[in-house]
């Protein structure tokens, strides 16, 4: 994994490893390189901002859900707390309305319960006690006249505060109930008395049930103690203990976010309910918020996707219409170079041509002398015998010095010959030879070693001479340089297919660093001394090689060496043509 | 009439050695050098009365010599033997105190005349 | 485009020259051939000999003095090479045409003398110098000549004839003798002059078969000068 992101690295920033130096590879690398980085930069922000909009819409509706969560629960708290303080008021109205005696008569009480649970949905039954706690009336299902409630904690609660609402607690029968218990003074026993009503839980069951709950909510009611008052669907039954333990305010809703609660989140919601023992506890794990409209999604995937496309696709045209400007541009400088390179070789033509014309002076003015030499002594003593050997010797030197004259005018006529590129079918393996003797020196005095791998049948190639040499002499040199003091060069011919041959010249020498590989054949690079060399060489070289429909690929390790090889087309290349 | 003493320095052996022959053919004393080194040596020695030098020799300017050889002495004249494209040292020769020049290949009859002002203007 | 032509140019330029210095080169071949042979001779006569009749001296001398001859020849040919490459030196310079139109027909005589064509002169002797690229006018010279000496027949002339006014400086090209078919392709397009001719400020005519050029002088404005 992290081989292929390293490999992804490198292409982007140095795809000259992955592809061939020069030509036109160049520029497409270049291309691609400009796409990628650019799609890069637009694609991501994009991504991001998409990303970003998606995970910020269902953290509002998230948010909206809560709310509307938090409000439901206050709601039904509302709900509760109007129907305990309802009932509460309907019960202190009876125990203002009637007398002790008449709620003490148990046919009157039953009266009054039966019109009173007429109204009053889940009333279980009604009952008098009085002031040591003792039921003295009861109206109800369950035999508890004569019952002791003194030791009740409602009863000595309800002494105190004059109204009770109690938990709910296991009944008679051992059904869920509550109690609502009401202080009522009885001036004519000079005490009090409570009149206390039963309720059945179901009541309450039904109210926290209004909460708007799907499949895995629950809400439900527990105490203070965490005692469980309806039952709860995942949480346990009634007067089960309710596992969570919460901070309760004295009131308003809280909400909280909890992370893992039965495999997985779920909104926790509670509020006490006011005039009660009572919370209110809703456990929200329905994400009706997660399922964002289908529509909207699609939407989003739909405008990406065309995004994408559309910035790949201009960002490609873009880079397109820059490498195609940054290839003219380079090809203008390539054709100046070309221009520069003819007025250079006009130039030295021109000196060349002048050089001539004053060397050939000196043997001009010998072959005078001798002549004018000859004649004198003819004129002043015709004798032959004396003279005869001074004669033929000065003849000969005649001889030598028209061939002196001779050879200097073939020098010029045939570098006057090698300025246009011509065909001719030449011997690898002989140029190669020539251009090393010319070096031979410098290699020797340099203590280099030089091995020659010739392959012989090297076919016979149709090109230019002197260019062909030009580019050897180029690189055979820079090699040279590159070496300095010992080391070794060679210098192999080998045939690559049935078109091409080639030249590799290797040296042991300092090597080039991998990212300036790319630059050795640009104009001006040079890694000498200001004013040594002119950093054109290698560039001219590759043009030559380009013109003559071949091409020179490099390859350097630093400190190591580098190697050059030069493939030569065995039939002449027209221009450009042949390699690219 | 004393004969003139003639010095020739020019690295072209053939060329000087042949044409020092000439000018011995026509009773000048002529000599020659090959040697830029052997110049000022030889003109102590002998005492020319004209040379005739080559400016182009490799390796020393022939314009030093020529300097060394008016600071010797000034009566000695020297004649530039100067190639067809040189016209420009010659003129410089001239303008540091040489009395003539002639161009490769020299016509002796040419030479003869420019030795004879020069030995005249002593 | 402007570097193109340049580099057009430039080739073509150096094409040219390679004929002139193949003709300068063969020309010297057969000055030194000739010395040779001539010194060969001599030495013959010298070495058959036991002793030199009054004629044997005589043939002798004047063998040698036709070397010396040759040597001057050769001697003169080399000078106006080494004038002709100079003229190279820089793009703009003060100078005579006649002694550029005088190096150019020296340098093409051995050229023009394979068709037999006598190339003949006939300059204005108080031309006024011009200022301008020498090498560029000998090279449009050149072309102009070269075309002639392909078209003509053998055993024609060609009259380069100069002429000036008080605001120009002519040059003419006059071919003398009958026409030939050739397929052999010139040297020099039709463009190369056209561009030449404007980067010397100058225009060039056709009249039948003579091309008359013309330039300012010396004082008038170039045009595209770089």
């Amino acid at each position: 994994m992290r081989k292929i992101f390293t490999r992804f690295l490198n292409t982007l920033f140095h795809p000259h490893d992955y592809f061939r130096i020069l030509g036109r590879d160049r520029y497409k690398s270049l291309k691609i390189r400009i796409v990628l980085l650019d799609a890069m930069i637009s694609l991501v922000p994009l991504i991001i901002v998409v990303t970003i909009s998606y995970f910020w819409f269902q953290s509002i509706l998230k948010e909206d859900f809560r709310n509307q969560v938090k409000w439901e629960i206050e709601n039904t708290e509302q709900s509760i707390e109007y129907f305990v303080d309802e009932k509460v008021s309907a019960l202190r109205f009876l125990a203002s309305s009637y007398s002790y005696e008449q709620l003490s008569d148990q046919k009157m009480l039953n009266d009054i319960f039966t019109k009173f649970e007429h109204e009053f949905r889940g009333l279980v039954d009604l009952g008098l006690i009085d002031s040591n706690g003792i039921q003295q009336a009861y109206a109800g299902p369950y035999p508890l006249i004569g019952k002791d409630y003194s030791n009740q904690e409602w009863f000595n609660e309800v002494i105190v505060r004059n109204v009770y609402v109690s938990d709910v607690f296991m009944g008679y029968r051992r059904l869920p109930h509550f109690a609502i218990a009401v202080k009522k003074n009885c001036p004519e026993k000079r005490s009090f008395c409570i009149l206390r009503a039963t309720i059945d839980m179901k009541i309450l069951k039904r109210f926290a049930s209004t909460i708007n709950l799907r499949e895995n909510d629950d809400a439900f009611i527990i105490n203070h103690d965490g005692i469980l008052q309806t039952p709860s669907q995942f949480h346990g039954d009634v007067l089960n203990k309710f596992k969570l333990p919460v901070l309760i305010p004295e009131r308003g809703v809280s909400v909280l976010d909890l992370k893992e609660l039965n495999g997985g989140p779920a909104i926790f919601g509670y509020v006490p309910i006011t005039n009660s023992p009572w919370i209110l506890v809703a456990v929200v794990k329905s994400t009706p918020y997660l399922r964002i409209p289908k529509i909207f999604r699609n939407e989003l995937l739909l405008i990406s996707i065309l995004s994408v496309f559309i910035g790949v696709t201009v960002t490609f045209l873009m880079a397109q219409t820059v490498v195609n400007r940054i290839r003219k541009a380079d090809q203008e400088i390539e054709d100046a170079m070309a221009k520069t390179e003819q007025a250079s070789k006009l130039a030295s033509i021109g000196r060349l041509a002048a050089g001539v014309a004053h060397e050939i002076n000196n043997p001009l003015a010998i072959i005078n002398e001798k002549a004018g030499l000859m004649k004198d002594i003819l004129e002043m003593s015709g004798d032959l015998q004396q003279n005869k050997e001074k004669f033929l010797g000065l003849i000969s030197a005649i001889f030598d010095s028209v061939n002196r004259c001779s050879t200097i005018t073939h020098r010029l006529l045939g570098f006057a010959r090698r300025m246009e590129t011509t065909h001719e079918v030449l011997d690898l393996n002989d140029i190669v030879k020539e251009v090393i003797g010319f070096l031979e020196k410098e290699i020797a005095f340099r203590n280099i070693r030089l091995e020659l791998k010739l392959k012989e049948d090297l076919p016979k190639i149709e090109s230019d001479k002197g260019q062909l040499q030009q580019v050897f002499l180029n690189i055979i040199n820079n090699a040279v340089d590159a070496i300095e003091e010992g080391g070794l060069i060679e210098v192999s011919t080998r045939v690559k297919d049935k078109n091409t041959v080639l030249v590799s010249i290797r040296d042991t020498g300092s090597g080039i660093p991998k990212n300036k590989l790319k630059s050795i054949f640009e104009p001006f690079y040079s890694t000498k001394e200001k004013g040594e060399g002119t950093g054109l060489g290698l560039f001219i070289s590759y043009g030559i090689m380009k013109k003559l429909g071949g091409i020179i690929l490099v390859e350097s390790e630093l400190n190591k060496g580098t190697t050059f090889t030069v493939e030569i087309p065995i039939r002449a290349g027209d221009g450009e043509g042949g390699h690219v | 009439m004393t004969v003139t003493k003639i010095l020739l320095v020019d690295d072209e052996v053939e060329f000087v050695s042949a044409l020092s022959e000439r000018l011995r053919l026509r009773n000048y004393d002529a000599k020659a050098v090959y040697h830029a080194e052997d110049a000022m040596p030889t003109i102590m020695k002998d005492k020319p009365d004209v040379v005739l030098l080559d400016l182009k020799m490799p390796g020393i300017d022939g314009i030093e010599i020529l300097k060394a050889i008016k600071k010797f002495d000034t009566t000695i004249k020297v004649i530039i033997l100067s190639g067809q494209g040189d016209r420009e040292i010659a003129d410089e020769g001239i303008k540091v105190g040489a009395f003539d020049y002639v161009m490769k290949p020299v016509d002796i009859g040419e030479i003869i005349t420019k030795i004879e002002q020069a030995k005249k203007s002593r | 485009m402007e570097f193109e032509k340049d580099s057009d140019l430039r080739l073509v330029q150096l094409s040219l020259i390679a004929k002139i210095i193949a003709s300068f080169t063969h020309e010297v071949k057969n000055h030194l051939a000739f010395i040779k042979e001539s010194a060969g001779l001599v030495g013959d006569i010298m070495e058959s000999r036991k002793s030199l009749t009054k004629q044997d001296v005589q043939q002798s001398l004047n063998v040698l003095q036709s070397v010396k001859d040759q040597i001057g020849k050769t001697s003169d040919l080399c000078n106006y090479l080494n004038r002709f490459a100079h003229r190279m030196d820089k793009p703009l310079s003060t100078f005579g045409v006649n002694e550029t139109l005088e190096e150019l027909l020296v340098l093409l005589h051995k050229l023009s003398s394979q068709k037999r064509i006598i190339l003949e002169r006939d300059f204005d002797k108080n031309l006024p110098a011009i200022h301008s690229d020498p090498a560029k006018l000998q090279f449009l010279i050149f072309c102009i000549i070269e075309e002639k000496l392909r078209r003509l027949d053998n055993n024609s002339r060609i009259i380069v004839k100069s002429a000036h006014s008080s605001e120009s400086i002519t040059i003419e090209v006059i071919p003398r003798g009958n026409s030939v078919e050739t397929v052999e392709e010139g040297i020099c397009p039709h463009e190369i002059c056209q561009y030449l001719i404007k980067q010397l400020g100058g225009s060039i005519s056709q009249e039948a078969e003579e091309i008359v050029v013309t330039l300012p002088v010396a004082g008038s404005p170039l045009h595209n000068v770089p």
